[in-house]
């Protein structure tokens, strides 16, 4: 592995220049080195040009470019900051058909001016990923869609780190034609007279001061305005609240220290008013966030499902399983380009085998990883490889909130812990592909707590990058098995000492 | 029978009408359409798919020659410009193939007898499908870079080869080791005023049936072959007739060139690198030196 050589001089170029303004351009530089070039640069301006015609793009040029350093003499207008450097390299291994799959999305992205062509590593930093930087969704975004459309209110449930808010986000881009669409992360408010002034500001354009004045009033009848407003009473284009992190919000409404009784009726009140005033405005509504709902509501504030308002009770429970690709490789593949990091055959099989994309956040903080250490300098070879995620997974918190989950539920659950990662052990020393048969993954459930196995069960197929395909069930992410065989190895070993 | 079409485009039309082997295996489907435009739009499309490993060829090419480029102007240059490269035309384009296939075909009115030059041979018969030249300042650099392109093709040079040398020589062959010279040429054996260095590379191995045409002249030398191109060679191409006298001229003018390429050559000699020095005609690569 090693990173992309973007000085290289000579390439072929692909441009788009706006017909109306030359001076608005976008282009990929496919960058040779030799003969054996020849064939994967053939192959890639075939494709390209059949991708070209049958999506009927126009305004795509193609130069040869014998020395980058000349770039503007191809064309004054051409801006050599907007021209993605690949190295024919990179896709040399591909068939006409992985170049299709791989190219086909790129080309009206250039044709639109966007910056990025492929997803990539570096920006996991726990922001939410968007456009083209959510990966594997398509299938999900199109269900909650269409489930919106039914007129259904969800509850995302995932693992954290999952791409929940990344999904809320993209959501709030792909159906803002048809919905008038607001997302609110509503960890940012610490009360309800905050949420109705930020609300207010959204719906109205007012200034905050004048709205935070009205909501130290009153807050309820600012809330309820806000979203009337935002409704916009358009029946043809409803209401879509987004809604991220709403525990946090409801933990905010009352101290932690109030016992949960006293705690229940501010929550109770406040959810009545989101639930009338979106059954009200029609909108429908989309629940996500890090802290599971319907746990919080029912062990922390013991309130039962009929005591809810009919809004939450009405919310359809969506598992966000761990992401699928249909090509694990030419995923790797996508992400690998968008990053700069060159890989042989041998390296990508190894990367799909270890760090592939199921955990997504994971996955792209291992890649980025990789790519500063390429970036310093020389090839990695398979074994710096593996010593690279060696120490990726021995100091990466990229699957703490996962243990946290687990601590989180054996508070509520006390003696589940035990049985719950004991499954998980379970399933870590199980093989890799086939997994264990649904009833010994449940074994150790079923013997600890009976009563609830099955609810465990599905908790931990929701709260894990876990598959569940017929009776078998497997880790969809073989990063996350690793690292959890690495943290019982480590177990075994402060247990030895 | 209808009478032997006259014109460069009722011969293509006929070409392509008697003569493109539509729906054999690796061509085409024959277009629903039996007009003649949307024919040799086809024909044309299909080409251009043809030529794509031809400008790869010779894309790569360029890519390998760029290194010795440099090492040549740190040379002999390393503060004027030495050459650049002109890639624009990398690729003969389809309308230019299909001139090149009827220029010397003589039909009937039935488009017999077949031409020399055809669809199916065309990729081995023509030279400079592919093609990439290197516009020098000075003649003396077209000669440096001469030498350097050589060089790798001299088996007496081998120990002194440079790796950017090397890898052009283990990837490319060079059609009988050295690039024809047009510019030097005897007066007596010239033809046309055309004057540059040219090579047929081919890649090694797997595409070695791709040949590339390396061009190597001087800014003026260019200058004259892009005038040439539309006042004389496109025109008599297209079976138009250049006056005797304007043929007589353009030539001429060529040998001016060369002469102006001559003095400057001579000047560069006297105030750059000492006066009074009589030019070195060959500047060889042996001051590349070098290894892996």
């Amino acid at each position: 592995m090693r990173w992309r050589d973007e000085t290289l001089p000579t390439g072929r170029l692909l441009a788009h220049f706006a017909s109306d303004d030359r001076s608005r351009n976008r282009s990929l530089l496919f960058l040779v080195t030799g003969a054996a070039d020849i064939e994967p640069l053939t192959k890639i301006e075939e494709v390209c040009q059949a991708v070209i015609s049958e999506l009927r793009l126009t305004e795509f040029e193609w130069h040869a470019v014998p020395d980058q350093g000349l770039l503007t003499s191809i064309d004054p207008n051409l801006a050599p900051a907007k021209v993605t450097r690949l190295e024919v390299a990179e896709l040399g291994e591909l068939t006409m058909e992985e170049l299709d799959e791989l190219l086909r999305p790129v080309l009206p992205r250039i044709a639109l001016g966007e910056p990025e062509l492929f997803p990539s590593a570096g920006g996991a930093v726990g922001a939410p990923a968007e456009g083209i930087q959510l990966l594997g969704r398509e299938r999900e975004l199109a269900e909650i869609a269409h489930r919106v459309d039914e007129g259904q209110s969800m509850l995302l449930v995932a693992p954290r780190r999952s791409g929940k808010t990344s999904v809320l986000r993209c959501l709030e881009n792909q159906l803002r034609d048809r919905y008038r669409t607001a997302y609110l992360d509503l960890e940012r408010f610490l009360s309800p007279e905050d949420l109705a002034s930020r609300l207010w500001v959204l719906a109205s354009g007012e200034r905050i001061r004048v709205a935070q004045q009205r909501a130290a009033s009153a807050w309820r009848p600012l809330f309820s305005d806000a979203l009337r407003l935002l409704a916009g009473g358009d029946p043809s284009r409803p209401l879509l609240l987004l809604l991220d992190e709403l525990v946090f919000f409801l933990r905010n409404l009352v101290p932690a220290e109030k016992k949960s009784g006293d705690r229940r009726q501010p929550v109770l009140d406040f959810l009545r008013d989101l639930s009338d005033l979106c059954l009200g405005a029609d909108a429908r509504v989309v629940i996500a966030g890090s802290l599971e709902l319907t746990e919080y509501l029912e062990y922390e504030l013991g309130l039962e499902r009929d005591d809810l308002p009919p809004m939450l009770r009405s919310l359809v429970h969506f598992p966000l399983p761990p992401p699928t690709f249909r090509s694990g490789q030419l995923e790797m593949r996508r992400v690998l380009l968008g990053t700069g990091l060159v890989v042989d055959p041998l390296e990508l099989e190894w990367l799909v085998a270890n760090a592939d994309l199921a955990s997504p956040f994971a996955a792209l903080r291992f890649l980025d990883q990789l790519a500063a250490r390429a970036r310093m300098g020389g090839a990695l070879s398979i074994g710096e490889l593996e010593a690279e995620l060696d120490s990726f997974l021995s100091t990466t918190e990229a699957f703490q909130d996962s243990v946290q989950r687990l601590v989180d539920k054996a508070r509520r659950l006390p003696g589940a812990k035990a049985a719950l990662e004991e499954a998980l052990d379970g399933l870590a020393a199980a093989p890799e592909e086939s997994g264990l048969t649904a009833e010994a993954f449940r074994e150790p459930l079923s013997r600890s707590r009976p009563a609830e196995a099955d609810r465990l069960l599905t908790w931990l197929i929701e709260n894990f990058p876990i598959r569940r395909e017929g009776d078998q069930i497997a880790f969809a992410s073989r990063l996350f098995r690793r690292w959890w065989r690495r943290q019982l190895a480590d177990d075994g070993q402060e247990a030895v000492q | 029978m209808p009478k032997p079409p006259r014109t460069i485009e009722a011969k293509k039309k006929l070409l392509i009408q008697k003569h493109f082997p539509w729906d054999s295996p690796g061509f085409p489907p024959k277009p629903n359409s039996a007009e003649a435009a949307v024919l040799e739009r086809a024909v044309e499309q299909w080409l251009e798919q043809q030529t794509l490993p031809f400008g790869a060829a010779a894309l790569t090419l360029a890519a390998r020659i760029h290194p010795i480029l440099r090492e040549v102007e740190a040379l002999v240059s390393p503060s004027r410009l030495l050459a650049r490269f002109d890639c624009s035309s990398h690729v003969k384009s389809p309308p230019s193939i299909l001139e090149k296939m009827v220029r010397r075909w003589a039909p009937d009115g039935r488009g017999l007898p077949a031409p020399a030059l055809g669809f199916r041979n065309f990729r081995q018969d023509i030279s400079d499908l592919g093609r990439i030249r290197i516009v020098a300042n000075f003649l003396r650099d077209a000669e440096s870079i001469r030498a350097a392109l050589e060089e790798p093709y001299d088996v007496s040079a081998a120990h002194r080869l440079t790796a950017a040398q090397k890898r052009l020589r283990d990837e490319y062959s060079l059609r009988e080791n050295h690039l024809d010279d047009s510019i030097n040429l005897d007066p007596g054996e010239r033809q046309k005023g055309e004057r540059s260095l040219k090579g047929l590379f081919r890649p090694q191995g797997l595409h070695k049936s791709l040949i590339v045409e390396l061009q190597v002249m001087t800014l003026f030398q260019e200058a004259w072959d892009k005038k040439d191109h539309c006042l004389n060679y496109v025109r008599r191409r297209r079976g138009e007739i250049v006056k005797l006298q304007h043929q007589s001229e353009i030539f001429a003018l060529s040998e001016l060139l060369y002469h102006t390429d001559l003095t400057f050559d001579r000047l560069l000699d006297e105030i750059a690198y000492g006066r009074g020095r009589r030019p070195r005609r060959k500047p060889a690569a042996r001051h590349l030196r070098g290894g892996d």
